[in-house]
Order: structure tokens, then sequence, then C-alpha cells
């Protein structure tokens, strides 16, 4: 039987944590970089960034179409693993250490803005308002890459972050795994749900859209 | 592990993993033979991978755009700047605030004057209504329980006056004078 909850894949993985080739070891070089970054050796850091900073620029991204917002999340990250480089494991690789501070951060931000929008006294109109029919409809415009990030954003944010780590970003799921801290298996679990997810809302969405184009037609 | 022990919805999570090249060489096999008999599954991989064919076009689409649009400037110099700035500034010394202080002192003792006030009043119309306590302690330390009016059922010819006047009893009784 191949169906299980997220408990019985947490269970499974623990079997799976001793078997060697699960054993992620840091580049000699990066443990290098990182041992003197946390000795306070900024140029060390600083090619911590130079390192990483386009990967997570690409990462936050995905969650924020923004520009200059996601440079601003991206400084934030690397600040906020600056201080923090003290609690910090060197065992551990640095990426996926990194890269969790900068998803939990453009999260944080993401939620707050979100419970501004909603207590403040005037919000954004449009988007709730029915479509007027003398108007063009503007999602014509909307490209195939548009309407996916529309749709992706019907996914649970947890099922959405592993979504995103794997299928855009080409995270192997043990990076995601350790981005998110979870185990490989329960990634593996919630892959299949996330992918699952968007195909029902990706189609309810295409139905949507039929039917809207037969009813203009008619 | 066998492809035919298998039902049709714990292959459906491998396709879910399948088309994005996440099964392992053992879980490859049992979903391939599952699927050269099982034509609702075949039917389900197709539209499973159709809709990850949006999903990777996003991917390649965005990655593309986000390096058209905007010209990568590095981080590092801002980053280096702030952290030179956090570590020179000195530790802000607390201030504490006065204003603050006096207008919740202000608040507070009006807060407390008027519970005052109204718990005078309500005990001025408790007064008005001659309430007396329950029990209470005489002078000499004995206890005094309270009096209340002794209470005596009427008789039958009161109850009978009272609902029936003389005048009108007269009346009832003697129907002869009509």
């Amino acid at each position: 039987m191949l169906t299980m909850s997220e408990s019985d894949a947490e269970n499974q993985s623990l079997d799976e944590a001793d078997s060697p080739e699960n054993s992620e070891v840091p580049s000699a070089s990066e443990v290098r970089l990182v041992h003197a970054a946390r000795n306070g050796d900024h140029d060390a850091f600083g090619q911590l960034v130079q390192r990483y900073e386009r990967r997570v620029l690409k990462v936050i991204r995905r969650f924020v179409t923004d520009q200059e917002l996601a440079s601003d999340l991206v400084q934030e990250s690397f600040l906020r693993a600056f201080e923090r480089m003290e609690q910090f494991d060197p065992a551990r690789r640095f990426g996926p250490w990194l890269f969790r501070l900068a998803v939990n951060l453009t999260y944080d931000h993401l939620r707050k803005v979100r419970r501004r929008g909603r207590w403040a006294l005037f919000t954004d109109a449009g988007e709730d308002r029915s479509p007027d029919p003398a108007v063009a409809d503007p999602r014509v415009d909307l490209d195939l890459s548009q309407e996916v990030q529309v749709v992706l954003a019907e996914v649970p944010e947890a099922y959405r972050t592993v979504l995103i780590l794997r299928d855009l970003e080409g995270f192997c799921t043990s990076d995601v795994a350790a981005i998110s801290e979870r185990s490989e298996a329960t990634i593996r679990w919630r892959l299949a749900e996330a992918r699952k997810m968007f195909k029902e809302a990706w189609e309810r969405r295409e139905r949507k859209a039929d039917k809207e184009r037969l009813s203009s037609d008619e | 592990m066998n492809g035919d022990s298998m039902n049709c919805s714990d292959i459906k999570h491998l396709i879910h993993l399948d088309v994005g090249d996440d099964l392992r060489p053992e879980e490859e096999q049992v979903l391939s033979s599952h699927m050269e008999r099982c034509s609702t599954c075949r039917a389900y991989h197709v539209e499973m991978s159709s809709a990850m064919g949006a999903l990777t076009a996003l991917r390649d689409v965005a990655s593309s755009r986000t390096e058209e649009e905007t010209p990568f400037r590095s981080v590092w110099p801002l980053i280096s700047q702030e952290i030179r700035k956090r570590q020179t500034s000195p530790v802000k010394a607390r201030k504490f605030n006065l204003q603050v202080a006096a207008l919740s002192v202000c608040s507070l003792s009006l807060a407390v004057v008027t519970i005052v006030q109204s718990l005078s009043t309500m005990r001025g119309s408790l007064d008005a209504t001659n309430y007396v306590p329950a029990q209470s302690v005489s002078q000499s330390g004995q206890l005094n329980l309270p009096v209340y009016p002794q209470y005596s059922a009427p008789r039958f010819s009161e109850t009978q006056d009272a609902f029936f006047p003389t005048q009108e009893r007269s009346n009832t009784s003697s129907p002869q004078s009509f």
C-alpha cells in the first residue's frame, strides 16, 4: 500500500536517514568561508553573498513580483544571516540554511502585507468587482505564466513552497527537505499532493475560462 | 513491490511524482507495469503531464524574463555598508518617556474617581429603599435575625368578602329581587 499520510512519510524518513547516500557534506571552500564569516570576516561573508545572491533573488522573485521589493528582501536575508551566523551549524550546508531564512522572511513580509490590507481603511479596488461588459477582459492579456501564477496562489502555502522550490527552482528533494526542515519522505509526499492540488486548480480555471468563452460567443 | 497489488489511487501518487522525475527505479517499474493495463491511469498521467507542462513553462518564461528585465546588481556593497553601520553605531540608550507615563497616571486616576463616584451613588440609592440587612449582631453580641411579619392564612369569610363585596353578594344571593 503506497498511499500514506505525512506522518507515515516522517517515520519512513527515520529509516532513510542512516543510509550514507543521504549525507550531504558541504564543500571545503564553503566550510572555510563560513568559518571565517562566523569569526567576523567581512570579506568571507561577501564571497558567500556573491556566491548565493542571484539564486536567492530568483527564489524570492517566485513569491514576490516586485523587483525592488525582492532586492530589499535579498538584502534583509543576508543581513539576518550575518546576524545569526553564530546559530548556524557549520557541519551542515550553508545554502539550505540561507534559503530557509530568505523564504521565511518573504512569507513574513507577505503575511504582514496581508494583515495590513485587512485592517486598512481603503484597499485596492477592482479585483472583486463584477466585470464591466464595455471594458475588454484584462485576462485576455494575461499570458500563460501569469495564469499559472494565479493558479499557484490557490495552492496552500506549505505545498506551494515545495512546488516552487522543486518544480520552478529545480532544487532536488533533499535540498527542499533541508530548506523546509522536513524529512525527504515528507517532502516527496507534499510534492505529490502539491502537484495534485495544482492540477485540480489548473483544470478548474480552464473549465471556467471555457465556460466564459462559450457565454461570450453566445 | 508489484503493480498488481496496488489500486489506482496508490498509482496516482506515483504519477504525481513521475511527472517531475521524482520516482525511484523500483517505483518506476511498478508504475509502468500498472499503466500497461489501466487506461484510467494512463489518461490521468496525460492530464497530469499537461498541468505540469504549464508549470514548467512558467519556470522557463519567468527566469528568462527576469534576466532580460533588469540587469543584475550585486547587493553586497549595500549589505557591507549596512553591516558596518550597525557595528559602528553605538547601542541606543533607552530614554524614559515622561509624557506617556503622565498620561497613563492621569487616565488611571480619572478611572478610579469615576468608579468611586458611581459606587457612592449606588449606595445612596440602596439606602433609599430601606434595605434591612439579613442578620446583624447587637451590642451585647447576640445575633439578631431579621423579623418578618407573621403570615396567617385568611379565613374563608374574609376571602369571600374580598372577592364578593357585601353589596354584590346580596344581589347575587337573592335573584328574586329582579
